[in-house]
């Protein structure tokens, strides 16, 4: 690599910047999240779909949809409401491809771990009211159980990812994982979410 | 409620949560997720890097599997030490009781990859990763940190590689004397520096270096040596800080006293994925930019550069989180031990003969507010088992708590007596010998690939009791893909030094339940992403 080509790489803007760039409905803001995000969210989408295809279209959904909510949303955090947008992107995009196809993804592997947690019948909760009780049991949850719940289940990442971002084996993630399961199963069946 | 419903469920979880994470894994997530997302961009020519790795790693390290698994390699145990404690199956290393080796005080983890540190630094948060990266000035946050700076020479270059099996990642290391503390206080003269990405010649041509630094090991700081295949310890081990590559600005080289840019020109391809991120030590070639903190100038002397560095800590800083021996500059001890109780617990965790505790500062400066976690270290082995903070505002009060390091662990209070029988843990790691350890309970057939071992060691007290335990863990690829075996063996030292190898459920018996014991089954399993 030659020194003087990396001399020319432009600065990246502050996710203020890019944020008043949506908000003056200008295209170069997503240009610019491209630029600054794109290796992320295709990450994030990666590990729900295992398709470089579809990662790529999910990040142009992605970028339409903070396009279309930006404004009147004025994110606090640019990378967590763009990581929001393209899990949900993925996710749908995931169901898609599970209805014609068995899909061997991180999300597979992360439902796999509750397969004994969540009960095998359906309930009728709403799922807003769901969000809320997952919310409380997540704010309940010690810092790391709290890291290591929302990295597994909400971003799918593998374990050993996480146990690497965490600088701790993969057999201490995964007795964390053991003890998530537990509360969260006590948590639900308090709940009455098993009847 | 089913797997849907639970999914639709998360996606209505509150937004501040999805945004604490995102903030807590910027500040976790350092080179290695940068690595990831090179993966993602480059991916065959990390392919082909990765079989180079695995092939350097496997070799090494596969190459004593003729050796049956009861006999551990590096161990001449006298019969009489296995005859009683508790039942032994397979001689451990030797150990002994040294009455002059410092125990220490830690507080983090219960467990750790020795491999990776044995504790003395966990990590930093610094703007950058907390996303609040305004206040920082650009050339700062990417390339050269104000956390610890020396001004250092290098005394010796070690000829081995080394190896970190569980990052995949060879190192080489040299010894630096440091010859003036620009920043941080308590740093020993002779350190040792641990780098990656290049060979042994990267500090070669050079006279002197400003290094902004993390201190990663305290004492027993254990590596592989890839060349000798054996574990060795180091005292005081330190890396660059930021990117885990000196040459992206954390290292700056001088020669006949004058910047020599000559040494950045030996960045590393296998590192040059991320360009943004060292154009800030290039911009001293223009220095036209008003907000170039960067300490180093075109043609200026290290004396300027340090100038320059002591200059950027008047900068309105924020956020700030200090580990180890480096104290912030904006609070002092009589900040943080402003009452009785607290006076007491200063004394208590003074160093002594036998012990040492580490501390971490976190601290927001506007708001003045500080945390102070003192952690003890034996031997330079983190301990879960007991830790103080000290928390509160510096100018309205600070309180402080006892609080257990792991949710398996209870607080427990180590007494000068515990720690004069300590039994010499990273010894006895040292003294084993990777070549000839073989898992206890699984087969491998000749078509698995040995992918990593891992060796982990810790202190536990229970009753009255102080026992030194390690643990090794095997991970083998299998020929179906996505298909892993594991295995692991344990080996329990008393306080007299006593030791034995143990079954899971043994230890269990005696030290209670613990993370450092694992719960895999030794049955092939299978993930869908590569290890």
């Amino acid at each position: 690599m030659k020194l003087h080509e990396k001399r020319r790489s432009p600065t990246p803007p502050s996710d203020a910047e890019i944020i008043e760039l949506y908000w003056q409905r200008n295209e170069d803001a997503i240009r610019q999240t491209d630029v600054k995000y794109k290796s992320y969210l295709y990450t994030v989408a990666y590990n729900i779909l295992h398709d470089s295809g579809d990662c790529d279209e999910c990040l142009n959904d992605t970028y339409l949809g903070a396009w279309n909510a930006i404004p009147p949303t004025r994110p606090a955090v640019l990378k967590a409401f763009l990581t929001t947008i393209v899990r949900r992107v993925a996710i749908n995009r995931y169901k898609l491809n599970s209805r014609q196809r068995r899909v061997p993804s991180e999300l597979t592997d992360s439902l796999s771990d509750l397969e004994n947690t969540l009960p095998s019948h359906p309930s009728d909760a709403e799922d807003g009211q769901l969000g809320r009780l997952l919310s409380d049991f997540i704010r309940g949850l010690p810092e790391r159980q709290r890291y290591i719940f929302m990295g597994r289940y909400y971003l799918c990442e593998p374990i050993a990812n996480i146990a690497a971002q965490l600088s701790v084996s993969r057999a201490t993630v995964n007795k964390e994982i053991a003890a998530i399961k537990a509360a969260l199963r006590q948590k639900l069946e308090s709940e009455d979410y098993f009847l | 409620m089913n797997k849907q419903q639970f999914i639709r469920g998360l996606d209505h979880i509150d937004a501040d949560l999805v945004d604490s994470y995102i903030i807590k894994r910027q500040q976790l997530q350092t080179a290695s997720a940068r690595r990831r997302a090179a993966v993602l961009r480059y991916g065959a020519m990390a392919a082909c890097l990765c079989i180079m790795l695995t092939a350097f790693i496997a070799i090494p390290l596969m190459s004593g599997r003729d050796t049956p698994p009861d006999v551990l390699p590096g161990v001449d145990t006298p019969a009489d030490t296995t005859t009683q404690f508790p039942a032994q199956t397979t001689a451990p290393p030797p150990v002994e009781v040294d009455p002059n080796a410092p125990p220490a005080v830690s507080f983090v983890e219960s467990s750790l990859k020795l491999t990776g540190s044995t504790g003395a630094v966990v990590g930093s948060v610094t703007p950058e990763q907390t996303g609040n990266s305004d206040s920082f000035v650009a050339a700062l946050q990417e390339c050269f940190y104000v956390q610890t700076v020396v001004e250092a020479k290098v005394t010796e270059i070690l000829p081995h590689v080394y190896l970190d099996p569980i990052k995949d990642k060879t190192y080489h290391v040299i010894k630096l004397h440091i010859t003036d503390v620009v920043r941080g206080e308590g740093h020993p003269e002779e350190i040792y520096f641990r780098y990656y990405g290049y060979d042994e010649h990267l500090f070669e041509g050079h006279d002197t270096f400003l290094f902004s630094l993390y201190q990663i090991g305290f004492e027993n700081y254990a590596t592989v040596n890839a060349t000798e295949g054996k574990v060795e310890l180091f005292p005081n081990m330190y890396k660059v800080c930021g990117y885990d590559d000196p040459t992206y600005g954390s290292v700056i080289a001088f020669t006949g006293g004058v910047l020599d840019t000559s040494f950045w020109e030996k960045i590393s391809p296998e590192i040059d994925t991320f360009p943004e991120y060292y154009r800030n030590c290039l911009q001293v070639e223009h220095d036209t930019l008003p907000s170039n903190d960067y300490p180093a100038r075109l043609g200026e002397s290290i004396e300027q550069a340090k100038a320059r560095v002591l200059e950027n800590l008047s900068k309105n800083i924020t956020h700030y989180f200090e580990i180890s021996l480096s104290n912030p500059d904006y609070i002092s001890e009589e900040d943080i031990f402003t009452t009785d109780e607290l006076k007491e617990i200063q004394s208590y965790v003074a160093p002594t003969e036998k012990s040492v505790f580490i501390y971490t500062f976190g601290s927001h400066y506007a708001r003045k507010t500080a945390t102070v976690s003192y952690q003890r270290l034996i031997n330079g082995f983190v301990v879960s088992q007991q830790t103080i903070i000290i928390e509160g505002r510096l100018d309205v009060g600070m309180n402080a708590k006892h609080v257990a390091g792991h949710h398996f662990d209870t607080y427990t209070e180590f007494t000068e007596n515990d720690l004069s029988h300590v039994p010499n843990i990273g010894e006895a790691i040292a003294a084993i010998d990777l070549d000839a350890l073989t898992p206890p309970h699984i087969n491998p057939d000749s078509t698995a690939t040995l992918t990593g071992c891992e060796i982990t060691g810790k202190y536990k007290k229970v009753g009255d009791k102080v026992y030194g335990i390690i643990m090794v863990e095997w991970l083998y690829t299998l020929a179906e893909p996505h298909t892993y075996l594991r295995d692991d063996l344990y080996y329990l030292y008393d306080s007299d030094g006593n030791a034995s190898m143990v079954e899971r459920d043994e230890l269990e018996s005696i030290i209670g339940k613990d993370s450092i014991i694992n719960s895999f089954s030794y049955e092939p399993f299978w993930v869908w992403v590569d290890y």
